[in-house]
């Protein structure tokens, strides 16, 4: 399996936590959101996590290509981290409002997050890394 | 490509929300020159001034400034120097259709040329710079495909258009005139427009409202379709008639395809939140449909051409791009804001309020039904009535968008 296909369906899987996520939250039920949030951001986690302990390191010792991407990345996914933590904070105070409104601006952060990395970020790194190697060190995490 | 993928490839804010903040306000013109206008048929100068404050001024405008933004996130292809390739583009825009709509107003041919030079620098400049990263792109999708052939075809019809426009500079109006005039439409419509917004449907719709991707098969189809069909029209336009009702009902099968495939996709959509957004993109696809099944009929009952201009034009696509810049500009204020520092700021929801946004697509959709009924059966007390919500549905969208802006500009 290459990196693009394992990363990608990840990405999927994420994006289908995070609609059942919103629409749960949406209809006021804050303790089964509660629930499907802590998943939902513990997955999160862990995808940053397969990027940025296994591939990133790996692929940016190969020289990154023309130029390394992995920086900007890293940046985005802190511009979610500090999203999830606005999530945190709403859904602990049963603040809908507040919820959907961070939930929102992570999806379009995410999203454009994740074509970039779909459309240029993984190719490289099948290109120029062992991608079964690659796969098997972050599912292994 | 992938040396777009730096800290420097989203264009500065004010490259792109220029053309945002601009379109509705030639929207506006548009609905003041119909209301004090006196003449409705699409071929009186009046109504050619007035189409192009919307194909030029509000299509062109969002189209433009919505690509500046996009090309880096979808296919990694980064605008050189976007805030001087922004001002040259925009500038020559503004003068290029003023002076156009001046020039069929007054009927001075001396700015039918200037107007003529200035476009082309406008939109020709644009498209080159655009072009030239996207051809450079490897392993392109078939969105990329889909956007560098609108981006050709919008070429050839600019250079039909010119052709148009120096005809009436040379009052060299020839029996090929109406010929030239149906295939520049056709190439703005389909080839352009069309197939610009089928090939960014492909992407967005599954992102931002988690639905089933459109397949390979499906995005094949509408994009090589219509550009087929397209050549298949000017066969047809200078051959023979019988062959445009043939591309006519090819086309319409193709448009049907895409506004099912669109809805669908749209209706079982996992994210079900309620958002004005959608319903935007609802009512283009509906009036998608409308407008194919009025250009399918409309030779056989004799129908005229000017509620098909409102279905396609004002339904269709200013539908879609109305409810595209409530999610484009209030996530560029965020990005933007966020990516210079600043935490303490209002979430994209918190920018326009959804009740301003839910008052404005009732205003929209019912100028767009008034429109219809006013053009269809020529009753111009509906038309100067459709007029004045029209005017007040883009002042009101034009006021929600600056609303998101001035919160970045406070902020900074």
């Amino acid at each position: 399996m290459t990196i693009t296909q394992f990363m990608t369906e990840d990405h999927r899987a994420c994006d289908e936590q995070f609609a059942q996520l919103e629409n749960i939250v949406d209809q006021g039920n804050f303790d089964g959101g509660k629930i499907m949030w802590e998943e939902f951001h513990a997955h999160m986690l862990k995808h940053f996590d397969m990027e940025e302990k296994v591939m990133f390191p790996q692929f940016s010792e190969t020289g990154g290509g023309h130029c390394d991407p992995t920086q900007v990345m890293i940046m985005e996914h802190d511009q979610m981290r500090q999203l999830f933590s606005q999530m945190q904070t709403a859904i602990d105070a049963n603040d809908k409002n507040g919820f959907l409104g961070a939930s929102e601006t992570l999806l379009f952060t995410m999203q454009q997050h994740n074509m970039k990395e779909e459309q240029m970020m993984y190719t490289m790194a099948d290109d120029t890394l062992d991608s079964s190697k690659i796969v098997e060190e972050m599912q292994a995490l | 490509m992938f040396v777009g993928l730096s800290l420097d490839q989203a264009p500065p804010f004010k490259a792109p929300l220029k053309f945002f903040l601009t379109a509705p306000l030639f929207a506006i013109v548009a609905g003041l020159l119909l209301l004090f206008s006196t003449e409705f048929t699409i071929h009186s100068p009046y109504l050619i001034a007035t189409i192009h404050f919307i194909t030029i001024g509000y299509m062109i405008m969002i189209v433009f400034g919505a690509l500046q933004q996009m090309l880096p996130v979808i296919a990694g292809a980064v605008i050189p120097k976007p805030v001087i390739v922004a001002n040259i583009t925009y500038w020559s825009l503004i003068i290029g259709l003023i002076s156009f709509s001046i020039g069929f107003f007054i009927y001075e041919k001396i700015l039918f040329f200037v107007s003529a030079i200035t476009l082309m620098l406008g939109i020709l400049f644009f498209i080159s710079v655009a072009l030239a990263q996207l051809i450079k792109v490897v392993n392109k999708s078939y969105i990329v495909y889909g956007i560098i052939v609108s981006l050709v075809f919008l070429i050839c019809a600019f250079f039909l258009g010119i052709h148009l426009l120096i005809s009436h500079a040379t009052s060299n109006i020839s029996s090929l005139h109406y010929d030239f005039a149906t295939l520049h439409y056709n190439f703005i419509f389909f080839g352009f427009l069309f197939l610009l917004i089928a090939s960014v449907t492909f992407q967005v719709v599954p992102m931002f409202w988690v639905s089933a991707d459109f397949k390979q098969n499906e995005q094949k189809i509408i994009i090589i379709g219509t550009a087929i069909l397209l050549a298949f029209c000017i066969v047809s336009i200078f051959t023979n008639y019988n062959l445009y009702l043939i591309y006519k009902i090819v086309m319409s099968g193709v448009l049907l395809y895409f506004a099912y495939t669109t809805i669908y996709k749209l209706k079982n959509r996992r994210r079900k939140l309620q958002d004005y957004t959608v319903n935007f993109y609802f009512s283009s696809m509906i009036f998608l449909i409308l407008g194919t099944f009025y250009w399918l009929i409309m030779d056989i009952f004799n129908l005229s051409f000017e509620p098909l201009a409102i279905l396609f034009g004002l339904g269709f696509l200013m539908s879609l791009f109305n409810g595209m810049l409530y999610k484009i500009v209030p996530f560029l204020t965020w990005f933007h804001l966020n990516s210079q520092g600043k935490f303490n700021i209002p979430t994209m929801r918190d920018m326009i309020p959804s009740s301003f946004i839910k008052i404005q697509f009732y205003l929209h959709i019912v100028s767009i039904i008034l429109f219809f009924f006013g053009f269809l059966i020529n009753l111009t007390i509906l038309i100067k009535l459709a007029s004045i919500i029209f005017i007040i549905s883009n002042t009101l969208f034009f006021l929600n968008l600056l609303k998101s802006a001035n919160i970045y500009k406070t902020n900074l």
